[in-house]
């Protein structure tokens, strides 16, 4: 293993703002001999450029695959984490992710575990953060049915506003969960939309769910029978309070009022 | 039609309600291709009631029609306030297909008042389960409960299809027990439960030698202790608990304080009597030492102790009891040690060694690493803070963690019992489950 890389403070690099671009970036600042000291996109040239060096880096799967697989050695479960923190969105966290990368490249799992060492302690708790709101859209992501008219054909529907890009995250559990159901999730924020195909009406070749723009996207009306399925939901909602217990204090810590707004069972159900 | 069905699940949810368990979690389930759903191991609260407990299954009795006549029990036979109903086996599996198909729920918690004989009863719960196995293809999660008195094969049936198996023992003693449901015994309860783990083990055995031999309730058996219906002691329920965890192998043990609804003589009367809910929390503290902490049961409730000191949480009762063992040193202890340490929890303890490997560990780190300080301060030592008040008066260290608070007053904040078990991909603990890590701590 080699020693830690340097920062060049004069150093940026440019990728196509995916993970694996970043990672193809981290292949490129080792070969060059120093870490950016800011990472920027591509298509949007950084104001700070003039003055000092900038590496445009192409997103490469190859590259980026290498880099995974070397980091999966070290410690199994650092790449999933280092992704999570980079979905947090949050500035600077790549430049973090490139670090804690070289950090694990030269010193090994125990720097990657070493909450004194900042990139770690700032990955972990960032990719906690991204974790917990991909395991709360698992739960709290209500599909409504709708049907088309014509064809019959079903289409289960959800709409929610994650505080964090976590659709990446969702792919997996929802589309081993609901394999034959044509589902998609929309993330309100982004105005993206997890869209996924079963298989009998898909294209050989074609991936099972892809992520697009919500705009794209149409539905037909919701199914006859949908709001009274949302009234069952309800009723049982209600019936498992137990008023000598009530504790919103408690309830508010599990379920945010963030969350109310795309929650079946906090609406009145008037239009039912 | 449908508005029948919305009244027997009003019904029939309520009646369920004080069952405490809604763990999804333990039993891993794949899904096929073309089936419907999975079980994680990991477990979602998919909501929370405004109690602020998890709701992840429908949890519901097929019928509250019961022949018992217990008096901690709503569905009583003598209770002439409820109306009396029963689900078809039809309407219980399209319930369960349209919660599940809608991300409401991970599965179901099917229970029932026993409406005629524990075999018949059995037998619909049986037919519920089959149902959404084979006639839909579902791989969620179905935690079916045993009836006292069923008989082996409808078990054996019953823990084929089911993730989870439980049998309630309710009362923690046998007396009590017999002071408030007349028809019932210990022996009706425990039967069933080593029926249930030794199908458990066998079925485990089984599937280390061939992996397609088929399942026996993977995610483990669980039961409720009712406390407050009846006079039993924190150190008489723990006693019961550790023998359930050791000898019945039980996966998890549910406290629910007893809510007095009154119309019954033989138990707590509503007007005088208030839900021990500081109690059940506190119950739940000590089983987690117990189960996750490597705490004996002595070492928690000591031999000849009543009940769990109300003032701090167990594991601060139990440093207070034993102030020569502290203070610990963060940079010297092993991990068995540091999770011992009031205020250290099972990930902070393994982030102190972590971080150890690299470096010495000073008392700013400990923040960070999400150790709480209040009550840590006092039994952790760093090159950079000693502490010195354990060594020469336990008593004020009390003082100080207790603070202001008047004796016994009520925490509720974190009563509920911990729904998860486990973490999602990652290793990142769930909201929920780290919540019970920080009651335990």
């Amino acid at each position: 293993m080699a020693a830690a890389l340097p920062v060049d403070a004069t150093l940026a690099v440019e990728t196509d703002g995916s993970f694996p671009g970043l990672l193809s970036a981290y292949a490129a600042a080792y070969r060059h001999g120093a870490l950016p000291a800011s990472v920027g996109r591509l298509d949007e040239p950084a104001p700070g450029a003039l003055f000092g060096q900038t590496l445009p880096v192409a997103s490469d799967a190859a590259l980026a695959g290498r880099v995974e697989r070397g980091l999966e050695r070290v410690k199994p479960g650092l790449v999933g984490r280092l992704h999570r923190a980079f979905l947090s969105e949050r500035p600077g966290m790549e430049v973090t992710v490139l670090r804690l990368v070289d950090a694990a490249q030269a010193g090994g799992a125990v720097a990657a575990e070493d909450w004194t060492f900042e990139p770690a302690r700032v990955v972990a708790q960032w990719s906690g953060r991204v974790g917990r709101e991909a395991h709360r859209m698992e739960a709290f992501v209500r599909f409504e049915r709708h049907t088309d008219d014509e064809s019959g054909a079903e289409r289960w529907a959800a709409v929610a506003r994650p505080e964090y890009h976590v659709l990446p995250l969702l792919t997996e559990h929802f589309a081993a969960r609901y394999p034959t159901m044509a589902w998609r999730i929309v993330d309100a924020r982004r105005r993206l939309a997890l869209v996924h195909t079963p298989e009998p009406d898909r294209q050989p070749g074609e991936p099972a769910t892809v992520i697009v723009p919500a705009d794209t996207l149409d539905l037909p009306e919701a199914a006859p029978d949908e709001a009274a399925a949302q009234a069952m939901w309800r009723a049982y909602f209600q019936a498992v309070t137990i008023p000598e217990r009530r504790n919103l204090r408690l309830h508010l810590r599990h379920v945010p009022k963030r969350y109310w707004p795309y929650l079946t069972e906090k609406q009145t159900g008037d239009q039912a | 039609m449908r508005r029948q069905v919305i009244e027997k699940l009003e019904i029939l949810a309520d009646a369920a309600k004080y069952d405490a368990s809604c763990a999804s979690s333990g039993g891993k389930r794949e899904n096929s291709k073309t089936g419907i759903g999975n079980s994680t191991g990991a477990g979602i609260c998919h909501s929370y009631t405004e109690d602020g407990r998890c709701v992840s299954l429908l949890k519901v009795l097929f019928s509250n029609v019961c022949i018992y006549d217990c008096a901690y029990c709503v569905s009583r036979r003598s209770n002439e306030e409820v109306t009396r109903v029963a689900f078809t086996v039809q309407e219980v599996v399209d319930l369960t297909m349209d919660f599940y198909k809608r991300n409401y729920i991970e599965g179901l918690f099917l229970s029932s008042g026993i409406f005629k004989d524990a075999d018949t009863t059995t037998e619909k719960l049986v037919a519920v389960a089959r149902s959404l196995r084979h006639d839909h293809g579902f791989n969620g999660y179905i935690h079916l409960k045993v009836i006292p008195g069923a008989s082996a094969e409808l078990l054996t049936a019953a823990g084929r299809l089911a993730d989870r198996l439980s049998v309630n023992v309710e009362i923690p003693s046998e007396v009590g027990l017999k002071s408030v449901a007349p028809e019932k015994d210990y022996a009706q309860v425990f039967g069933p439960m080593a029926t249930v783990r030794d199908g458990i083990d066998e079925a485990k055995e089984e599937r280390q030698k061939d992996r397609r031999a088929p399942r026996f309730a993977a995610g483990g058996q669980s039961t409720q202790l009712v406390v407050g219906a009846t006079p039993e002691s924190d150190r008489q329920v723990l006693e019961l608990v550790d023998g359930l965890y050791s000898e019945q192998k039980l996966r998890r043990v549910y406290y629910s304080g007893f809510i007095a609804l009154g119309g019954d003589d033989r138990v707590p009367d509503p007007e005088t009597y208030r839900a021990p809910l500081h109690r059940e929390h506190r119950l739940y503290q000590a089983d987690w030492l117990l189960r996750k902490y490597g705490f004996a049961l002595d070492e928690v409730a000591p031999p000849g102790s009543e009940n769990l000191d109300d003032e701090v949480d167990p594991k601060t009762a139990y440093a207070l009891r034993f102030p020569e063992l502290f203070p610990v040193d963060v940079n010297a202890a092993p991990v068995e040690w540091l999770q011992r340490v009031p205020g250290l929890g099972i990930r902070s303890s393994k982030r102190i060694i972590a971080a150890r490997r690299r470096g010495v560990v000073r008392w700013a780190d400990l923040r960070a690493m999400g150790v709480v300080l209040k009550r840590a301060q006092h039994f952790l030592v760093t090159p950079d803070h000693k502490p010195h008040l354990i060594g020469q008066d336990p008593g004020a260290v009390r003082q100080r963690i207790v603070g202001g608070r008047a004796a016994g007053s009520p925490q509720l904040s974190l009563f509920a019992p911990a729904p998860l078990a486990g973490a999602v991909p990652g290793g990142v603990a769930t909201a929920a489950s780290g919540a019970a890590v920080r009651a335990a701590a």
